[in-house]
């Protein structure tokens, strides 16, 4: 059974390309539009890995997390941040709120599959 | 290769991302320019600029990128309130807009990467200006996290590393710093000692060092020693807590970016150490390994590492460290609230909704079968009023799934009105009206163009100079209006200006000159008007730069024809000229006169129904065996029996007092009157294409089919006016109508 990753971004393109991406290297991927919509995904398909943007309308990724993080059933899966910014100050919000680590957009396929590693076994 | 396609077609996606990016950026900005400075407002212009950037990275537009992320560092910080949000700086981001456009579309293989080397150093030079606090805690303010994302693009890094280190590493190939002094023993590392300790916190969030020291396993990492010294008795142990301190041993040859990248995750307060053991120069093997000279040794103990401020860094506390001058994060917005986007969307191929809207269309025909064939009784025992109803609901929501908002169309019009204002030194005000006015998508598809056209007009032919305005008592200021409404089943757009309207008696001249009229042809003021949109006249002297390019209003009037509409200008001289657009809401419904002749029933599209006459005796004179006119009140209007049209087989030849004369216009050539048997009935109808199957007609323009089933034949009326009038005199009834 292929590992099951959750990508919330509110770009398309962006969701479409961390499909490509990981599907190459054997995970499942889905993916959600919003903080909102992610939170939902999350309860229905509890994936291996959540992965997701911070600037997003309604729910924000730092919301996102917290809400997750919130629930007790979550409270172990990783969550990987994925997002253009890497000011200190937001990182360490995201690690606040709940976030196992950081990646910063644009993103190369193959170290992203390391982080993937690193955090999702 | 499947891989490449995938790619692009992805690419594609963002391409329209970027183009409704760039219409939520205009938009904001805008209203941001005209004083409209809520956090809302600007959240949404940043997110948008933010989106371009992500993907711009992503797909090596490296231009577009650099440019997207200057102004998304201004953005920012006016939304942390580091650079004061003024009307007039939103008119200086609409100025930097453009350029992010014009990127944009080079992107998009629109054109030339633009030069954008004046705005990129007006959107630095606001953000060297915009942010106080650095400016005084560092003399040589740097725009914090500038280069990192921009040289990010072609790098195959992902950035984890925090800027300080990533910017060495990534940006000049050269030998990290520490080890420049050992240059010469460069070929041969020693190998990596590391030391990790997981801390009480280590599995906080989600995360696992198990996996870290896999990680470092699949490298080639060994494992020399655990101290299991602190590890308590199992009843006390917490499970998720560290214990253990591992110590391994890994080949020289390893990078030190990828072993940053392996603690990357880890836990703050865990202890990290590495260096590379048996360097020759320098002696204790921690020094080899420090990321900078002057910081903090990595070997160093975590305490010492972590500045307060980086406490709860998510990077590992060793590669937090900030050279010292560096300045200090700025400040950020106390709390990013939740934005107001756009609502949940999907995507769906527009031939798939056509689809769908075809089957509909079906099932409305589907529909008024059962209604004819049935009785009525029967109507009310299947229920078939609700059923009808429901049917109809359908086809208006598929209907309104093609639906957009104009917006869409008008989007462009800022930046073109921005750009006549410069190139003309014509001071324009734009009122916009009705942009939420929802149109069908092929009809936004295609007013693009004779809309730019429009509105180039307007300014550039319309309006006075400034001067000029206030010599004629009128503010310097003209102003441009744009207005979007539903008549009906039509939509109505309206470019007005408030300029000096239309010179009839040069436009007449010029028309003679031209030899479009006799020179003592009788023409209306209205007439006048339209010759505008005559074909091969333009007013201008000298084509001009903005509205010449050749192509004159005649091209606007086809494109506009071409959708099924038409162009109104009405001028009033002094006060302004205004240009109305009326447009079918959909290509696909289309409300119609159902008639009989000789038995067969054809369409007669409602909107060029004028006026529908049963003769009296004598008013039809015959002019020869075929040709005939009706007397109009005075005017005398071509009459074409449709039998004779479609040479349908007649029994006998009827008598006009017999028959009805429908008056049809159509805006390309006048009028016609259609001699018909009967009037059926009045309908919306499902529009059936005839193309995909048929050759062209003349004279029919597609067909439909009538709830017993049987096929109605839609008439061309543009078509047929012509044919008429082609081989006899021209007649025009302008204003009938009214």
């Amino acid at each position: 059974m292929s590992k099951l990753i959750l990508t919330v971004d509110d770009s398309a393109s962006m969701r479409m390309l961390l499909k490509v991406s990981l599907t190459a290297q054997g995970y499942a991927i889905e993916g959600a539009e919003d903080g909102v919509r992610g939170l939902e995904r999350m309860q229905e398909l509890d994936p291996d890995l959540l992965i997701t943007d911070i600037n997003m309308p309604h729910m924000d990724g730092f919301e996102l997390i917290e809400a997750v993080r919130a629930r007790p059933e979550f409270r172990g899966t990783p969550i990987l941040v994925l997002s253009t910014e890497f000011s200190d100050e937001k990182k360490s919000r995201a690690r606040d709120a709940g976030a196992t680590g950081w990646i910063t957009k644009p993103f190369d396929a193959e170290k992203l599959g390391a982080a993937i590693r690193r955090v999702c076994p | 290769m499947s891989e490449d396609r995938e790619l692009d077609e992805i690419q594609a996606i963002f391409f329209e991302e970027c183009v409704e990016g760039l219409g939520t950026a205009e938009a904001g900005l805008t209203a941001f320019a005209n004083g409209d400075i809520s956090a809302d407002v600007i959240a949404g212009v940043f997110r948008a600029v933010h989106s371009i950037k992500g993907g711009a990275g992503a797909f090596g537009h490296n231009a577009l990128l650099t440019f997207a992320h200057a102004f998304e560092n201004v953005l920012e910080r006016v939304r942390g309130g580091e650079i004061a949000a003024t009307a007039a700086l939103g008119q200086q981001l609409l100025t930097a807009f453009d350029t992010l456009a014009d990127h944009v579309a080079a992107a998009m293989g629109k054109g030339d990467i633009p030069q954008d080397g004046p705005a990129l150093a007006g959107l630095n030079a606001l953000l060297e200006g915009g942010a106080p606090e650095e400016a005084s805690s560092a003399p040589a303010p740097e725009p914090e996290p500038e280069p990192a994302a921009p040289t990010a693009a072609e790098a195959d890094e992902m950035g984890f590393v925090p800027v300080a280190v990533a910017l060495e590493d990534f940006d000049a190939p050269a030998p990290p710093p520490a080890l420049a002094g050992d240059a010469g023993d460069n070929s041969r590392e020693g190998d990596w000692r590391i030391a990790f300790a997981p801390s009480r916190a280590a599995m906080a969030n989600g995360a696992e060092p198990l996996l870290v020291i896999r990680e470092l396993q699949r490298m080639g990492a060994r494992v020399v020693n655990a101290d299991l010294t602190k590890l308590p008795p199992l009843r006390e142990l917490e499970p998720e807590q560290g214990y253990i301190r591992w110590e391994m041993v890994l080949d020289g040859a390893v990078e030190q970016q990828e072993l940053d990248e392996c603690f990357d995750f880890v836990a703050p307060d865990s202890l990290i150490e590495y260096a590379r053991e048996n360097q020759p120069d320098s002696g204790p093997a921690s020094a080899a390994a420090t990321p900078a000279a002057d910081a903090p040794a990595v070997l160093a103990p975590p305490e010492e590492l972590a500045a307060p401020k980086d406490a709860r860094d998510l990077a590992p506390p060793v590669l937090t460290v900030v050279p010292p001058g560096a300045p200090p994060a700025p400040p950020q917005p106390a709390e990013a609230k939740a934005f107001d986007g756009p609502s949940q969307t999907i995507r769906i191929d527009v031939t798939r909704l056509d689809m769908l809207l075809n089957l509909v269309g079906e099932l409305v025909i589907r529909n008024s079968i059962l209604n004819d064939r049935l009785s009525p009784e029967d109507h009310e025992r299947v229920e078939l009023p609700q059923l009808a109803r429901l049917t109809r609901e359908i086809q208006d929501n598929v209907m309104s799934l093609r639906a957009q908002p104009i917006r869409q169309a008008f989007s462009r019009v800022p930046r073109i009105v921005r750009e006549l204002c410069s190139a003309t030194q014509k001071q324009v005000n734009l009122e916009v009206q009705g942009e939420g006015t929802e149109v069908d998508k092929s009809v936004i598809e295609k007013i693009g163009e004779p809309l730019t056209h429009m509105i180039r007009n307007a300014i550039d032919h319309g309006l006075e100079s400034p001067e000029e305005r206030v010599a004629a008592g009128k503010d310097p200021v003209g102003t441009v209006r744009l207005s979007a409404e539903q008549k009906g089943a039509r939509i109505v757009i309206r470019v007005s200006d408030d300029g000096r309207g239309i010179d009839r008696e040069r436009v007449r001249r010029k028309a003679i000159e031209k030899g479009i009229v006799a020179p003592d042809d009788p023409l209306s003021d209205e007439d006048i008007d339209n010759l505008i949109c005559a074909p091969g006249f333009s007013t201008a002297e000298v084509i001009s730069n903005i509205s010449g390019r050749g192509v004159g209003m005649d091209v606007v009037r086809t494109n506009v024809e071409a959708l099924g509409g038409r162009i109104e200008i009405s001028s009033t001289p002094g006060q302004g000229t205004s240009f109305t657009m009326v447009l079918p809401l959909t290509l696909a419904i289309l409300d119609g006169m159902i008639v009989r002749i000789e038995g067969q029933r054809y369409v007669v599209p409602l909107a060029h129904v004028v006026e529908s006459i049963r003769p009296d005796p004598g008013q039809v004179k015959a002019l020869s065996p075929t040709s005939e006119v009706i007397d109009l009140r005075g005017s005398y209007v071509p009459v074409r029996r449709v039998s004779d049209i479609f040479a349908l087989p007649a029994q006998e030849r009827r008598s006009p007092e017999e028959s009805l004369v429908i008056i049809a216009e159509s805006d390309l050539a006048g009028c016609i009157g259609l001699m018909v048997d009967t009037i059926d009935d009045r309908r919306e109808l499902v529009v059936k294409s005839l193309d995909q199957n048929l050759y062209p007609i003349n004279g029919l323009s597609g067909a439909t089919i009538l709830g017993d089933g049987s096929i109605a034949l839609i008439l061309d009326i543009d078509a047929l006016v012509s044919t008429a009038n082609s081989s006899g005199a021209r007649f025009t009834l302008k204003g009938m109508a009214a």
